[in-house]
C-alpha cells in the first residue's frame, strides 16, 4: 500500500513507474525504489522459504543488514531486496533455500 | 593503493558532520558509504528534533540531512557511495568494494561512524513475514512510502516505538497498542500523550507472546507480566494485526572497531560493547576514532556534536588547526554535549561516556 | 592419578592423539594454550586428500581416509564428513601433458582417478570457465568439518577418560636422565614420563624445551569465505587448481592458487595462498584480493557472491612437507607429532593411531622410519 498523501511529506512526487516481473507476474514498480518497498507495495509478503525447514520470510530490517529480504534476481540468488533498486523489466523469484543460479553465469 | 588523510566510514549523522568539520580546516576528506544516497538513518527521522537552537531543536532530520549533504558537498570532502567498506588492516588501511570492484584506501587516520542495528526479540512466530524492525518500518513509510501493513501492533515504548507509532498513524495505518514490558513508558511523556490523543492504548508491564499466521503475521498474543518478569496466566489478548513492530534499542555496528583491535568496555546504558574512547573520541588504537551511535547509542543531536570532536581532533592531529584552535572549536561542541546529556536519559549516558573516558585516560 | 602421557596441542593432531591413547586405556592429560581447534585446525578448508606425494604421504592419507569412514560413525556428534570426491583443473594447455603424466603415475600405483578432458569439464560443472584446459577426478576424496572434527575428537577422550586443560601453556620440559621426567605449565607442574609434542607451529619451541631441534616453521594461508550459495554452482564440492602443486615448492614471496571447496551449510571456502610470514597470522588485503582474482578466473560466477569473512592461519611447514611422527632420539619418553603443513586435516586421525600405537608397542599401521625426526639429520650427513 502507497502512502500517497502525508501530512509532512506532502503529496508523492510523480514517480516513474515501470515494471518487473515477481513470479512470473508483472507488478508496477517505481524505478530506483528497493525491490522490497515495491513489493510490499503490491502486498507480496513472503520472500523466501528458509533451507532447513522451508519456513516464510520476509522484510525485517529493510537496511541490508539481516538478509531475511534475500530473493533470486534476474538469476542470482541471495540478493538484497531491501537495498536493490528496481530497473524496468527485472525479474524477481522467491527463493526458495539457497536459491539457484538460473541462466548462463557471469 | 589509493591514500587520503582522513577516510570517515558511514555517511550519516556523525560521519557527516566530522567531514565537514575536518575538511573546512583543509584536511583531505574521503566519506564512505553503503548506500547510494549519504545521510544515514537521518532521512526517515521527520519528526521535529528536541534541545537548544544549536541542536537543530524544532528542526526535522530529513531537512538536517539536506543541510548537512549541501555543506558536505561545498567543502571539497570526496564521498564514496555504493561502497562497502569489507576491512581494515594494518597501516590504517581500508579493504572497500566499491562498483564491483576491490580497492585498498590507506588513510592518516580513520573515523568509524559505521551506526547500528537494531534489536530483534524471540518470541514464538517472530519470524514470520510482517514482523519487522521500527527502523525498517520508518525507512518504508517515511522514505520510500509504502506501508507494509494497516493494523500494527508496536512492541517498545522508547522514544523510537512512540514516535514510529505516530509517524504510522500520520501514513494512515492502525496502531491498536503500544507494548512495554516495564512498569513505566520508556519515552518522553510528550510522545506518550500524543499518541494517546489519538486514542493509542500503551500497555505497560505487557508483552509480546506469540506471532501467529499462515505464512505472515495475521494474530498478535501478549501478555501480562508481574513485577519479576514472569507471565501471568490468563491475561493473553489476541489482536488481530498485519504487523508486529519491535522498538527494542539498538546494537553499535562495531565490527571494524573490533578487526581493528580496539579495546572494549561492556556498558549496558550504551547498548552493549562499546570501543574504549576518549574526549576526541579517539579509540586504543592510534588514529582510529568513533563517533556516533557506534561509540555508545545515543540521538542523533549527539552523534553530530561527536562526529564535530572527531573532525577537529583529527585537524589538529593532522596540523591543520593549533592547539588553541582547536581547544576553542572542542570546547563549543562539548558544552553542547553536555546540555544534551542533562536529565533523566541524558545524565545516564553522560556517566556512561565519562566511565569510557576515563578507562582510555589511565592506559 | 598421574597421567601416563602429556599431549601438548588442542589441535586436530592432539585431540587425534588423544582420542586414540584414551581408546587404548592410557591415561591422558592434554594441555593447550587457548582453547580447542583455536589454531591451525580452525584456519583452514575442508579438504580430505588422497593424492599427495611422496609415497609415504600417500600411505598416510588412505590411511587417514579410512580412519575417517569410522570416525564419521563413532564419535559423538556429527563432523559433516561426505565422500564427496575431488577435481584439480589445469588452466593453460602448456601445463596439461605433466599434469596427466602425474596422474597416470598415481593411477599406476593403485589410486582410483581419471583424466578429464576439457569437454567432459564443461558437461561436470558448466559454471567453470570454458577454456581450461582439463583436469582429473579423484573419487576417493573426502570432506570434512575440521573444528566439528576436532572438538568430536577432544570429547570423545574426555569420554574416555581424557583429561583436558585449556588456557594452560607449557612453560618447560623437565628431564631426570634424558628421559621426561614432567611438564611445566601456566596452571603449575604435571608429572609424567611421557609427553607428546603436537603443538604444530609452536612444535620447534617445545623441542627446544628438551634440546631437540624440531624444523618446522608456520608458513601462512589466507581463506575467503562466501555467504551459502546454492547447491547446483558447482557439483564436486572441491575444485583446485592442479597449479597448486608447484606452490608447495615455493620458498620465497606469496604463492597463490584457486582452490574451490562449499562445506556443507553452503559456504564456499576459497583458497589458498602460501608465505613465510613468521608467526604473523593477520590478514593482508593484497593476498585476498590476488586470491580472490585466481579463484575468479576458474569460477566466474564468483563475481556475483558476496564475500562474509576471510582469515590467515600458520601451517606447520615440515621442509620435505612430510611430517614429522616418533619419538626423539636422545630424549626417552618425548614423542613427536608435527609438521604436517597443509595436511594436518587430512593425516590427523591416522597421526592420532600412529603415536598410540608406538606408545602402546603395537604394529604400526604404516611404516614409521620415513616419518622420522632422523631423517633431517641423516641427510645432512649425506650431504
Amino acid at each position: 500500500m502507497r502512502v500517497e498523501e502525508h501530512p509532512i511529506l506532502g503529496e508523492m512526487k510523480k514517480p516513474n513507474v515501470v515494471e518487473i516481473e515477481v513470479d512470473g507476474e508483472i507488478i508496477p514498480a517505481i524505478e530506483g525504489e528497493p525491490i522490497a518497498a515495491a513489493l510490499l507495495a503490491a502486498g507480496k509478503s513472503i520472500f523466501r522459504y528458509t533451507r532447513k525447514r522451508n519456513e516464510p520470510r520476509g522484510v525485517f530490517c529493510a537496511i541490508g543488514r539481516c538478509t531475511d529480504c534475500m530473493m533470486v534476481v534476474d538469476g542470482i540468488p541471495n540478493v538484497r531486496t531491501c537495498v536493490t533498486p528496481v530497473r524496468a523489466g527485472m525479474k524477481i523469484q522467491t527463493q526458495h533455500g539457497l536459491g539457484e543460479f538460473g541462466g548462463p553465469l557471469s | 593503493m589509493r591514500e587520503t588523510e582522513f577516510a570517515i566510514v558511514g555517511a550519516g549523522p556523525a560521519g557527516l558532520s566530522a567531514a565537514i568539520e575536518a575538511a573546512r580546516a583543509g584536511v583531505q576528506v574521503t566519506l564512505i558509504d553503503e548506500n547510494d544516497k549519504p545521510g544515514g538513518q537521518l532521512f526517515k527521522q521527520i519528526h521535529k528534533f528536541f534541545g537548544s537552537k544549536e541542536h537543530y531543536a524544532g528542526v526535522r532530520g530529513i531537512d538536517i540531512g539536506v543541510q548537512l549533504l549541501h555543506e558536505v558537498e561545498t567543502c571539497g570532502v570526496e564521498v564514496m557511495l555504493n561502497a562497502v567498506v569489507w576491512g581494515i588492516f594494518a597501516d590504517h588501511t581500508l579493504g572497500i568494494i566499491h562498483d564491483h570492484k576491490n580497492l585498498h584506501l590507506k588513510a592518516k587516520k580513520i573515523l568509524l561512524a559505521t551506526g547500528a542495528s537494531e534489536n530483534a526479540l524471540a518470541f514464538p512466530g517472530w519470524t514470520l513475514p510482517g514482523v519487522m524492525g521500527a527502523g525498517a518500518i520508518q525507512t518504508l513509510v517515511n522514505i520510500h512510502r509504502v506501508l507494509p501493513g494497516r493494523r500494527v501492533l508496536m512492541v517498545g515504548s522508547g522514544n523510537v516505538g512512540l514516535i514510529v507509532s505516530y509517524q504510522l498513524l500520520q501514513a494512515g495505518a492502525e496502531v491498536v497498542a503500544v507494548l512495554e514490558a516495564m512498569p513505566k513508558i520508556g519515552g518522553y511523556g510528550v510522545h506518550a500523550s500524543k499518541l494517546r490523543r489519538h486514542g493509542v492504548p500503551i500497555l505497560t508491564s505487557t508483552t509480546i507472546k506469540e506471532a501467529r499466521g499462515k505464512g505472515k503475521v495475521e494474530e498478535a498474543i501478549t501478555i501480562g507480566l508481574d513485577e519479576h518478569w514472569r507471565e501471568i496466566p490468563g491475561t493473553e489478548k489476541a489482536y488481530q494485526v498485519d504487523v508486529i513492530c519491535l522498538a527494542l534499542g539498538l546494537t553499535p555496528l562495531s565490527e571494524l572497531a573490533w578487526m581493528a583491535g580496539c579495546q572494549f568496555d561492556y556498558i549496558p546504558q550504551l547498548g552493549g560493547h562499546i570501543p574504549v574512547h576518549d574526549a576526541n573520541m579517539e579509540t586504543t588504537v592510534n588514529g582510529i576514532y568513533v563517533a556516533g551511535d557506534v561509540s555508545g547509542i545515543e540521538e542523533a543531536s549527539t552523534a553530530m556534536e561527536e562526529g564535530k570532536l572527531a573532525g577537529i581532533a583529527v585537524a589538529e592531529a593532522l596540523g591543520y588547526l593549533s592547539a588553541a584552535e582547536a581547544a576553542c572549536k572542542k570546547e563549543v561542541v562539548l558544552r553542547r554535549l553536555d546540555e544534551l546529556r542533562s536529565g533523566p536519559f541524558g545524565g545516564v549516558r553522560k556517566q556512561a561516556k565519562e566511565q569510557l573516558h576515563q578507562q582510555r585516560c589511565s592506559q | 592419578m598421574l597421567p601416563d602421557v602429556v599431549v601438548i596441542g588442542g589441535g586436530i593432531v592432539g585431540c587425534a592423539c588423544a582420542y586414540y591413547l584414551s581408546r587404548e586405556g592410557v591415561r591422558v592429560c592434554l594441555v593447550e594454550k587457548g582453547t580447542i581447534a583455536s589454531g591451525t585446525s580452525r584456519a583452514g578448508q575442508s579438504h580430505i586428500v588422497l593424492w599427495e606425494e611422496p609415497d609415504i604421504n600417500l600411505q598416510l592419507e588412505k590411511a587417514s581416509r579410512d580412519l575417517y569412514e569410522e570416525l564419521s560413525e563413532e564419535l559423538p556428534f556429527d563432523i559433516e564428513y561426505r565422500r564427496t570426491g575431488s577435481m584439480a583443473i589445469v588452466e593453460n594447455p602448456a601445463d596439461w601433458e605433466a599434469f596427466a603424466r602425474t596422474v597416470r603415475s598415481l593411477q599406476a600405483r593403485g589410486l582410483n582417478c581419471q583424466l578429464l578432458q576439457n569437454d567432459d569439464l564443461i558437461r561436470l560443472e558448466p559454471n567453470l570457465a570454458p577454456d581450461l584446459a582439463g583436469g582429473a577426478f579423484f573419487p576417493e576424496d573426502a570432506q570434512v568439518n575440521p573444528i566439528l572434527t576436532t572438538l568430536a575428537l577432544a570429547q570423545a577422550a574426555r569420554e574416555r577418560g581424557a583429561d583436558i586443560r585449556l588456557f594452560t601453556e607449557v612453560t618447560g620440559i623437565a628431564l631426570s636422565d634424558h628421559r621426561v621426567a614432567a611438564v611445566e605449565t601456566t596452571a603449575g607442574r604435571i608429572p609424567t614420563a611421557r609427553v607428546v609434542d603436537a603443538a604444530g607451529v609452536w612444535s620447534a619451541a617445545i623441542g627446544k624445551m628438551v634440546g631437540v631441534d624440531i624444523p618446522v616453521i608456520p608458513r601462512r594461508g589466507h581463506i575467503i569465505v562466501t555467504e551459502p550459495v546454492p547447491e547446483n554452482l558447482i557439483h564436486c564440492k572441491i575444485i583446485l587448481a592442479a597449479g597448486y602443486m608447484q606452490t608447495l615448492g615455493a620458498t620465497t614471496g606469496v604463492a597463490l592458487s584457486a582452490n574451490i571447496q562449499q562445506t556443507r551449510s553452503g559456504n564456499l571456502l576459497l583458497g589458498s595462498s602460501r608465505d613465510f610470514a613468521g608467526f604473523d597470522r593477520s590478514v593482508n588485503p593484497a593476498v585476498i584480493q590476488a586470491q580472490a582474482a585466481r579463484n575468479l578466473r576458474f569460477l566466474p560466477a564468483l563475481a556475483d557472491i558476496h564475500v562474509i569473512r576471510t582469515y590467515a592461519g600458520l601451517r606447520p611447514y615440515s621442509p620435505d612437507l612430510v611430517p614429522i611422527i616418533g619419538e626423539a632420539d636422545s630424549v626417552k619418553g618425548f614423542y613427536i607429532a608435527t609438521g604436517h603443513e597443509g595436511a594436518g586435516i587430512t593425516m590427523g586421525p591416522i597421526t592420532g593411531k600412529l603415536i598410540s600405537e608406538i606408545i602402546t608397542g603395537k604394529a604400526p599401521t604404516v611404516p614409521l622410519e620415513p616419518l622420522s625426526l632422523r631423517r633431517f639429520s641423516q641427510r645432512q650427513e649425506e650431504d
